[in-house]
């Protein structure tokens, strides 16, 4: 139907917004609005927002994707079960086309969104590797702060209807099998897919959405791009010294190659930083996994072998 | 003038009571056999240079010294007529070369070398360019690393506590050369208690210390520390040396002076041994810096070290 262009925003719903707000600061966003009842938070990409909690009982509400041309808009808002193209009445404007994923997740189509101004990037150091001298002369100084989130990079979804969302994200938002997750004992049995962008040749992130069989929809986490592992190891120990509940991390995941490092929000939703994953495009082949190697790394201190 | 200015430091010369345990050591913590004698263990990096770490055997662990690169021939013949120094003598050990010893106000052997093989460098593994934010490097090549022992690349510096500080300054700085990267007080703002040296080469970058002598009750063997490749590097080898069951020390974390990203281990007998990686680099014309001695420890993420300074 259509080729999604990237993950836009994630939509979550929290009962205190101030909390909300402190949590993400120290998470490494940034306030871009707040209403009465939501708040809208970027990175220091130029996108709008990238993070929206609106007032309520915890829980998931869904995600926005980028379209990759106004056109596509008009195109989804034709699907079975969508909307007509609509204006956002938020903060940043656009518009949008929502339709519902088959575990009943708000999906949004987005265009238009305002665009801000880039926030500077602090302490970006170049780096002196064993084979390479790229940072002569000047010294690293890294200060304790927030980790300097640049954009969402992806969603972990449990699903209950798995193949049901399979098919969604592939056939009606245009998504690509990076990796396929089969059984550990069993490999007939389909267990969860890494799903990317298809953007021809241009690179993306090895994974925009990884659907899990679980048997229930909820989220798995959400996960947004620091600069460098320079400055997520720095975001680490500015939210430990906060006692946050820490999740998992630091390491090196296998699939997708990012440095992770796992938090939680006040109310468990798993928030990630990552950075250095791989970019893939259309041309790359399908890979295929047991299951464990999805929580396998190829490097991570507080695990053994 | 000092007597001469070194490039570099080309090894650390330890003592151990067995050199099976010792080589099995140093081999899970990334350094490659390059030569074994009856009595002595040499053990070099990736990098195109014979040896960068000898062990002999002997009764009791000890530290023996060290050996610091002369950038030519010429030098040797200099520093041979210093008061003191030992005539230029052929190494006699694997590898060969030449050197010229003097003994530090330490009672430390310091042998000052030229001329050592230089075999073929070792390939290394692991090797990937980073995504960043801002600059992607690694587009379409996907990253799968080898859960092996890290490869060490050479010897970066050494560490040690010495009784008398000044005199020792004094010593490095005139035989070798040595820049103050970094000076630290304590209770007197006008008194060095200790500093981060760094070789002279002029407009050429080098390592923000080579030597750093810390005050102590006696004359003791701190670290050696080894440059690795990058950060993949220092993490996959920390998983290796845990996976092995060898102590860890303190790490993995970033210096604030020096900047290195550091994991230090120890050997069989106690010896602390320092994988780093991404340290700054200067140069002749940078000005020293000068810190309270309470900050020589701190970092700029980590764990806190686990020790005063000076232990």
């Amino acid at each position: 139907m259509i080729n999604v262009y990237d993950i836009a925003y994630i939509r979550l719903r929290v009962p205190d917004l101030d909390k909300m707000e402190t949590f993400l600061s120290d998470f490494g966003m940034h306030k871009s609005a707040r209403t009465d009842n939501a708040l809208y938070m970027r990175g220091t990409d130029p996108d709008h927002h990238v993070h929206v909690s609106e007032q309520g009982d915890p829980g998931f509400i869904g995600m926005a994707f980028n379209a990759a041309s106004e056109e596509d808009l008009h195109k989804l808002a034709s699907v079975d079960g969508a909307s007509d193209v609509e204006n956002i009445d938020e903060p940043g404007g656009g518009q949008r086309v929502r339709i519902a994923d088959p575990d009943g997740l708000q999906i949004e189509l987005v265009w238009g969104i305002e665009t801000l101004k880039p926030l500077e990037l602090k302490e970006v150091f170049e780096f002196n590797s064993g084979r390479e001298r790229r940072r002569v002369g000047p010294i690293v100084r890294s200060k304790p702060r927030p980790s300097q989130i640049k954009r969402i990079g992806h969603i972990v979804l449990s699903c209950n209807d798995f193949a049901g969302c399979d098919r969604f994200y592939h056939d009606t938002l245009g998504m690509l099998t990076s990796d396929l997750l089969h059984d550990d004992d069993d490999e007939n049995v389909a267990k969860a897919h890494f799903l990317r962008c298809n953007r021809g040749q241009e690179y993306t992130d090895h994974h925009t959405v990884l659907i899990t069989d679980r048997g229930t929809a909820e989220l798995g986490h959400v996960a947004f791009e620091v600069e460098d592992w320079n400055d997520l190891m720095v975001g680490h120990y500015h939210l430990e010294g906060k006692e946050y509940e820490h999740r998992n991390g630091i390491g090196r995941h296998i699939l997708g190659s990012q440095l992770f490092d796992y938090w939680t929000d006040p109310w468990g939703h798993a928030h990630e930083h990552w950075t250095d994953g791989d970019l893939l495009n259309e041309d790359t082949e399908t890979g295929s996994y047991p299951l464990h190697t999805a929580r396998d790394v190829q490097w991570a201190p507080g695990q053994t072998h | 003038m000092p007597v001469i200015k070194v490039e570099d430091i080309a090894y650390v010369r330890l003592r151990a009571p067995d050199l099976d345990q010792a080589e099995g050591f140093l081999t899970d913590f990334g350094l490659t056999q390059s030569a074994r004698t009856d009595s002595a263990l040499y053990m070099r990096g990736t990098d195109p240079y014979h040896h960068a770490h000898i062990t002999e055997l002997g009764g009791e662990p000890g530290f023996v010294g060290f050996a610091l690169k002369a950038s030519s021939e010429g030098d040797l013949k200099t520093f041979s007529e210093v008061d003191g120094a030992s005539a230029i003598e052929d190494i006699g050990e694997p590898g060969g070369g030449k050197r010229v010893r003097i003994t530090d106000p330490n009672g430390l052997q310091i042998e000052v070398v030229h001329g050592i093989e230089t075999p073929t460098p070792l390939p290394i593994d692991n090797k990937y360019d980073w995504n960043f934010g801002t600059d992607h490097r690694r587009q379409g090549d996907i990253l799968r690393l080898k859960r092996n022992a890290c490869p060490v690349k050479r010897l970066g510096h050494i560490v040690f506590s010495v009784t008398d500080f000044a005199a020792c300054d004094e010593f490095y700085s005139h035989h070798f050369g040595l820049l103050h990267s970094d000076e630290m007080y304590e209770d007197d703002n006008s008194k060095t208690e200790t500093a981060f040296m760094r070789c002279d080469r002029g407009d050429v970058y080098v390592d923000h210390h080579t030597v750093l002598l810390v005050p102590g009750p006696e004359c003791a063997f701190n670290h050696a520390a080894f440059e690795v490749e990058d950060l993949n590097a220092v993490f996959v080898g920390h998983d290796y040396l845990k996976s092995k069951d060898y102590e860890p020390h303190w790490g993995v974390g970033r210096h604030v002076l020096g900047s290195q990203i550091f994991d230090y281990w120890k050997n069989p007998w106690g010896q602390v041994h320092e994988h780093w990686t991404d340290g700054d680099l200067l140069n002749a014309s940078t000005p020293t810096g000068r810190t309270h001695r309470s900050e020589a420890l701190d970092i700029q993420w980590g764990q806190p070290a686990p020790f005063r300074p000076g232990n």
